[in-house]
């Protein structure tokens, strides 16, 4: 039931990896982080976080495009190389918009790709909504445990240009 | 004796957060318009890295700075006659791929897009040529990057490291990174102004602030080239360099620079220097390893009656006076002796100071593996034996703030901890007790200084640090014009009639 790769295992030829998308370091509260200056601060984009050891292994230099996807969807970005993320791992500040800088995918029909939570999902957990929690009782749209929408796995692979 | 006053910016870089509060303040403020949208009149770096504009401490191809020539300061980009030899020829000067292609987004395309079956996105656009582009580089590219082969293992403050320390700078769990804020250091000895043919740029008077004549700058941009800090740029659309001005009219109206006001981690502290202009000459000729102690030894005691009476002779207001005793810039680097200079080795004597970074928490070896937590043994936590294997390497601190000299980052460094430790025991102990007097004494520190560096440092108000003194412009506008028609301005540094109307 958990298994988010079991179909997009058969498309290509990604490497599989975790997926972590903490807190945006640009998103402070509920400001938008799109802004000129703070993408000029940034990179321009939203870029997946890679560790140089799995760079290396998938030919990925710093700035190349990467493709990201699974059974939930697909995020195509630019890749950054740093030491300090732990291997086998990408991740990819979260909660950005579509709107800006967000290219298409070649490996699904060439459609434009998704932002970082295009490839998570929101599980609800059985225990809490079965109610009795205290005062909360699950209801839809109403009250419910909050997502757990902030990792998964996905099969990561170099892509080249891309188009918009 | 020959005193004069400048006001100076003191960064403690334990505190700062690198959340680029000042970057965006400052391009908010001034550089948000056509021909500046690549200037960062301050930016943050995070180190080890390139910084920006890419590795602008390579002064063997930037030729910024000064060098000692036969015991002879010289400049390091031409000499008189070369200068106007090479006049329209200057092949350090730093382009658009030493900075980079200033970029926006094509956001109209979101509402103007034709309709089809995908929804539209805002491409990048560049921003002098309007057509799409590839981001391929930015003003803050290796933002939090930390370990990379491309971006940090090219700092150049790397030089000397050993072999094991450099592959520490890759290794998760041990990696360090610090983050570097820079604004034009408004030095004592500017190459900016040497270089420049036209003499379009000047140190001000009354608090050492640098600027650029615009009215006689005329685009040779040696000055860009010159400065070895890189913050000079050319506006290419009014063909004139502009740089950093301490937001000079925020300090004559009694006001923070817009950079140090928005400062989110209080890092910024700021106060008048009194220094002697007469040890200058002497100060920039001495060989690397005693240019610091050099350059401090041209600050002046503000509490020293000798230094008051002389700067009175020099027109100094009393005002001025009493700020540079107030000062916590002061405070810090003469004092407590905790504060340096960047890249002294430039030898423009930088008046913005730095106070080095403790390292993060400094892991222990247990049979190869890395402990982060640290053992409840004795003295595990005074750590002055670790200094050698700190995060933040010691040399790496010494080429960016002494030239190279590492037992001065060294005697700042077991100061700061030692205040560390004092803290420690007195909230644990709930009083000053002989580990805290030992960690002092080493340190070669009085619990009242201990004292005054934890304040100064942890709880500071606004108005502890940034003590502004009374700039009296009034008094400099009547020297020329009659102050009426002045009233409501501040001076630019050149007198223009506000353009009102259609």
């Amino acid at each position: 039931m958990l298994d988010e790769t079991a179909k997009s295992r058969l498309e290509g030829e990604g490497k599989l990896m975790g997926y972590v998308t903490p807190h945006g370091k640009w998103s402070i509260h509920s400001t938008y982080s799109d802004n000129e200056h703070m993408m000029t601060l940034s990179r321009g984009d939203y870029p997946v976080w890679i560790n140089k050891d799995d760079a290396r292994e998938l030919g990925i230099k710093d700035n190349d495009w990467v493709e990201l996807y699974n059974d939930n969807g697909v995020f195509v970005q630019r890749a950054i190389v740093s030491s300090r993320i732990p291997k086998e791992t990408v991740f990819v500040y979260h909660a950005t918009e579509r709107t800006i800088n967000t290219p298409k995918s070649p490996l699904r029909g060439n459609k434009r790709a998704g932002m970082n939570n295009s490839l998570t999902r929101v599980r609800l957990k059985p225990v809490l909504m079965s109610g009795g929690y205290a005062q909360f009782t699950y209801a839809f749209n109403y009250w419910g445990p909050t997502g757990v929408n902030r990792d998964t796995f996905v099969f990561v692979r170099k892509i080249e240009k891309p188009d918009y | 004796m020959n005193v004069r006053s400048q006001m100076s910016m003191l960064f403690h870089l334990d505190k700062c957060i690198g959340c680029h509060t000042c970057s965006v303040s400052c391009k908010n403020l001034w550089t948000d318009r056509r021909g500046a949208e690549y200037m960062w009149w301050n930016n943050v770096e995070t180190r080890p890295g390139t910084g920006f504009p890419t590795q602008w401490e390579d002064q063997e191809h930037f030729q910024g700075g000064w060098k000692l020539e036969k015991g002879k300061l010289k400049l390091n980009l031409n000499s008189r006659t070369m200068g106007l030899l090479k006049l329209f020829y200057n092949p350090s000067l730093p382009d658009l791929k030493d900075y980079y292609e200033p970029f926006t987004f094509r956001y109209e395309d979101l509402f103007n897009a034709p309709e089809g079956d995908d929804q539209p996105t805002a491409v990048p656009v560049s921003k002098i040529t309007g057509e799409e582009m590839d981001i391929e580089t930015g003003p803050n590219w290796d933002d939090d990057l930390s370990g990379s082969n491309i971006y940090a293992n090219n700092d150049l403050n790397l030089e000397g490291l050993s072999p094991e320390t450099k592959a520490q700078l890759h290794e998760l769990e041990r990696l360090v990174y610090l983050y570097l804020p820079r604004i034009c250091n408004h030095c004592l000895n500017p190459s900016c102004v040497a270089a420049c043919p036209s003499g379009a740029i000047y140190k001000r008077g009354e608090d050492g602030v640098v600027l650029v004549n615009e009215n006689t700058c005329r685009a040779w941009r040696m000055c860009v080239a010159s400065c070895p800090y890189k913050k000079i740029y050319y506006n290419w659309d009014s063909g004139k360099s502009e740089k950093c001005i301490l937001c000079f009219p925020r300090m004559e109206t009694g006001q923070a620079p817009a950079c140090a006001h928005s400062c989110v981690g209080r890092i910024r502290y700021m106060g008048v220097l009194l220094y002697d202009a007469d040890q200058i000459p002497a100060a920039v000729e001495v060989p690397d390893d005693e240019l610091v102690e050099a350059h401090l030894e041209t600050i002046l005691d503000p509490h020293d009656p000798d230094v008051i009476q002389a700067a009175r002779e020099n027109g100094i207001d009393d005002g001025w006076i009493e700020a540079a005793q107030k000062s916590p810039v002061y405070s810090f680097l003469k004092e407590w002796k905790i504060a340096l200079p960047l890249h002294p080795e430039y030898r423009t004597m930088a008046m913005m100071y730095y106070i080095p970074p403790l390292s993060p928490v400094i892991s222990t070896i247990e049979e190869g593996l890395f402990r982060l937590d640290l053992t409840e043994e004795e003295h595990t936590f005074e750590t002055f034996d670790r200094l050698d294997t700190a995060r933040v390497p010691i040399k790496y601190l010494a080429n960016l703030f002494t030239a190279g000299e590492e037992e001065p980052i060294r005697k700042i460094l077991t100061k700061l901890q030692a205040v560390r430790v004092y803290n420690r025991r007195k909230s644990l102990e709930g009083s000053v007790d002989e580990v805290a007097r030992k960690a002092l004494q080493t340190a070669g520190l009085s619990p009242e200084e201990a004292e005054g560096i934890y304040q100064l440092t942890t709880k500071p108000t606004i108005e502890d640090r940034f003590i502004f003194p009374p700039y009296h412009r009034e008094m400099s506008i009547e020297a020329e014009n009659d102050p009426l028609k002045h009233s409501g301005t501040t001076g630019l540094g050149y007198i223009q009639p506000p353009k009102r109307g259609g």
